[in-house]
């Protein structure tokens, strides 16, 4: 059976469907009498070519997680994983080569997945080595090409990653990221480590890559401002599940999941004129291990009712391309 | 030099903190990192300062300063006058009786604040038994009081837990109890929330509120996010390269920031209203080397409009007064009037209200900011 399907310009990039991951609470996952928990619950997305889906919510909801199993980092227990045209569960090595060599991923902490002892342009040129891709005198215009491309000075090659400072060792992690010509680039929270004025620049950085060379990014934040920056469509997940997702523009104008309003309005505003009216939350994520019964969000949730605690909302379409799992987004609506 | 009534400036004589001409070196193998340069405020009981810059600018060392933590190796001079008592050269006996007790602290890793092998109860309670010689069942009695106060649900219960236990948003609430307990005057909280989710950051950002209003200390707020002292403070202060760039009050440095840094820290930040594809502004460049800063206006190397003069002159201090600010000018202060605009400042004036800067080419200015004479004070130019 050939996994390779070659998909035609209508179809994405990646596609995620059902996906589930576990993980066991004490031993391995799935031994009987072990209590598991299910950190990515079912979620379903896909990725167009050139273009950005956010994944946001706060820590525990599963988002790293998703990335991490996309790439396989971590063994997904159930669902699909479609990339380039390949069904990664059943392609195999085959899959997984073409994963490593298409598929890349950038770090919260640059400094933590740059090797020190390395000097930055054999760190950059280290996928271009596995890969076996090019002469070496090509791998080396290619180094040059790259430091130009994410803005490092021209002499970054012949320097070690702790001469450089935050913002600077991102772009680092970016153009190795980049050297291989992936398709796509899975961010885990690339700016949060950085301050204000330089997550600017990384994410202004981000957009003109993508404009340049056509890469996907799946990225992964909690700060919805900056995942409004650069996503195309956005995800919203809580407990594992997607809880809302569409395109970004009609997500923000007009979110309708509970949730979604409440981390919108969590976000300290800019403006001290600005009268703060907040959806406040009350308390915090529950543990996996012990999920609340209906709808995950409930316990915090300020429009809570009693279906809510008996019946799981699934995610339901609505007007603007967006989805949301709510039994009351109409009325809440309304209010 | 100055007088002490022209030190306290902004708050005069009720000040909880006054700081002027504070300077922080801090010796290396084969340098000195002139990490605080030169910065002066004060703050009134109650109030609330954001102080603001990127990393390196300064402001946790300044942080650390008033709590009387800084290393050994690091060289003091000015003054830090907290409740009348001076913290510069004092003897680490005296900064023991203080610290914990007239200022609390609470850092940004909640998790390395706390210990990890001490309960809960006897972690919050310990401040109490050491200042105040409380006994174990009193000092438990307010631990749980203080776990109540700062929102940890079912307290009693919590007492007996270890910090593992509890989630990032709850350890950093048992550390706000620790800082809290003695009733310090002043709570310098240094990044306190960067490590939480937003909607956790949101409920602390409120319980500091509350706690001001319950409990009346002065809070000072140490943050890179402009969104955080927004919100959630009165005044600001932006440092830059170790020295001030503005001072002033929040809504109005948010209004009309004066100084080019902070207009740029101002337009990075990332508004939630504005669509998709809008240019970010950036900072270019990066924050100076504070082994050695430059001559000039620390900011020029990477400003638009910084020219010669920029590079060479540091700026001195400018004030914007309200119009209907009353500003408690010394006799002896007068304002500098420049032909083209008069200032109007009462004689009895309070200058709290006052928005101070440093700046050669200030952004939307009209060129009617007077001189500030003294540079620990807004005393303005004789």
């Amino acid at each position: 059976m050939s996994a390779v399907l070659q998909g035609g310009p209508a179809e994405p990039l990646l596609g995620v469907d059902g996906l589930v991951v576990s993980f066991g609470a004490r031993g391995h996952a799935g031994r009987r009498g072990r209590r598991s928990i299910k950190a990515v619950d079912h979620v379903s997305f896909s990725i167009g070519r050139s273009s950005t889906l956010g994944l946001v919510g706060e820590s525990g909801s599963g988002k790293s997680t998703t990335g991490r199993a996309i790439l396989q980092l971590v063994a997904a227990e159930a669902g699909t994983v479609v990339f380039e045209g390949v069904d990664l569960g059943s392609a195999g090595a085959e899959g997984r080569r073409l994963l490593r060599r298409r598929a890349q991923m950038v770090f919260q902490n640059p400094l933590g997945s740059l090797n020190a002892r390395l000097k930055v342009g054999r760190s950059i040129r280290e996928p271009l080595d596995i890969h076996k891709i090019g002469t070496p005198a090509a791998r080396r215009a290619r180094v040059a090409e790259l430091v130009d491309l994410v803005g490092l000075p021209d002499d970054a090659p012949e320097r070690f990653p702790h001469e450089f400072s935050g913002g600077q060792q991102q772009r680092i992690a970016l153009a190795r990221a980049l050297a291989a010509r992936p398709s796509l680039i899975v961010c885990d929270e690339p700016v949060a480590s950085l301050d204000m004025s330089i997550q600017a620049q990384i994410l202004e950085l981000l957009r003109s890559v993508q404009r340049e060379t056509g890469v996907s990014y799946l990225f992964i934040a909690h700060d919805l401002h900056v995942v409004r920056k650069v996503s195309h469509e956005t995800a919203v997940m809580y407990l594992g599940r997607i809880v809302e997702q569409g395109p970004s523009h009609s997500l923000f104008a007009s979110p309708r999941h509970p949730y979604t309003k409440a981390l919108l309005s969590a976000v300290p505003s800019p403006d001290p004129a600005v009268a703060s009216r907040r959806v406040m939350l009350r308390g915090e994520i529950p543990s996996p291990m012990d999920l609340p019964s209906g709808c995950r969000f409930r316990t915090r949730c300020p429009s809570a009712r009693e279906r809510c605690a008996l019946e799981e909302p699934a995610l339901e379409t609505t007007d603007g391309g967006v989805a949301v799992a709510c039994h009351f987004w109409r009325e809440l609506e309304e209010q | 030099m100055s007088s002490p009534a022209a030190a306290t400036g902004t708050a005069g004589e009720a000040a909880v903190l006054a700081v002027a001409d504070l300077r922080v070196d801090i010796a290396l193998r084969h340098s000195t990192v002139h990490a605080v340069d030169g910065i002066s405020f004060d703050l009134a009981p109650g109030e609330r300062l954001g102080l603001v810059g990127e990393s390196g600018c300064g402001k946790s060392t300044l942080g650390l300063a008033l709590a009387g933590l800084l290393p050994s190796t690091a060289r003091v001079s000015g003054s830090i006058r907290l409740g009348g008592k001076e913290l510069v050269g004092a003897a680490e006996r005296e900064l023991r009786r203080i610290r914990g007790r007239d200022v609390g602290v609470v850092f940004q890793d909640p998790m390395t604040s706390l210990n990890p092998t001490k309960r809960i109860g006897v972690q919050v309670g310990e401040a109490l038994r050491l200042h105040d010689g409380a006994t174990a069942g009193e000092a438990r009695d307010r631990a749980r009081e203080m776990l109540e106060l700062v929102g940890l649900p079912r307290p009693g219960e919590q007492l007996d837990r270890y910090p593992h236990e509890l989630s990032g948003g709850m350890r950093q609430r048992v550390v706000i109890a620790c800082a809290l307990i003695c009733r310090p005057t002043l709570l310098v909280a240094d990044e306190p929330t960067t490590a939480l989710d937003v909607t956790i950051q949101s409920q602390i950002l409120d319980l500091f509120d509350r706690l001001r209003d319950e409990l009346g200390m002065a809070i000072l707020l140490v943050t890179h996010d402009m969104g955080v002292v927004a919100g959630h403070t009165d005044r600001i202060l932006v440092m830059y390269g170790g020295r001030e760039a503005e001072l002033g009050p929040t809504r109005a440095v948010f209004a009309q920031p004066r100084h080019r840094y902070s207009e740029g820290l101002l337009a990075s930040v990332i508004r939630i209203g504005a669509p998709r594809g809008t240019p970010l502004a950036s900072i270019g460049g990066r924050p100076p080397d504070l082994a050695a800063p430059p001559a000039g206006c620390g900011f020029a190397a990477r400003c638009a409009h910084a020219d010669a003069a920029c590079r060479d002159v540091a700026p001195q201090a400018r004030v914007d007064v309200a119009p209907q600010a009353r500003v408690d000018v010394a006799p002896q202060a007068r304002v500098d009037v420049a032909p083209q605009a008069r200032v109007d400042v009462a004689p009895q004036a309070r200058v709290d209200v006052a928005h101070r800067w440093r700046c050669h080419h200030p952004a939307s200015y009209a060129g009617d900011a007077p001189l500030v004479r003294d540079a620990s004070s807004t005393l303005v130019e004789p």
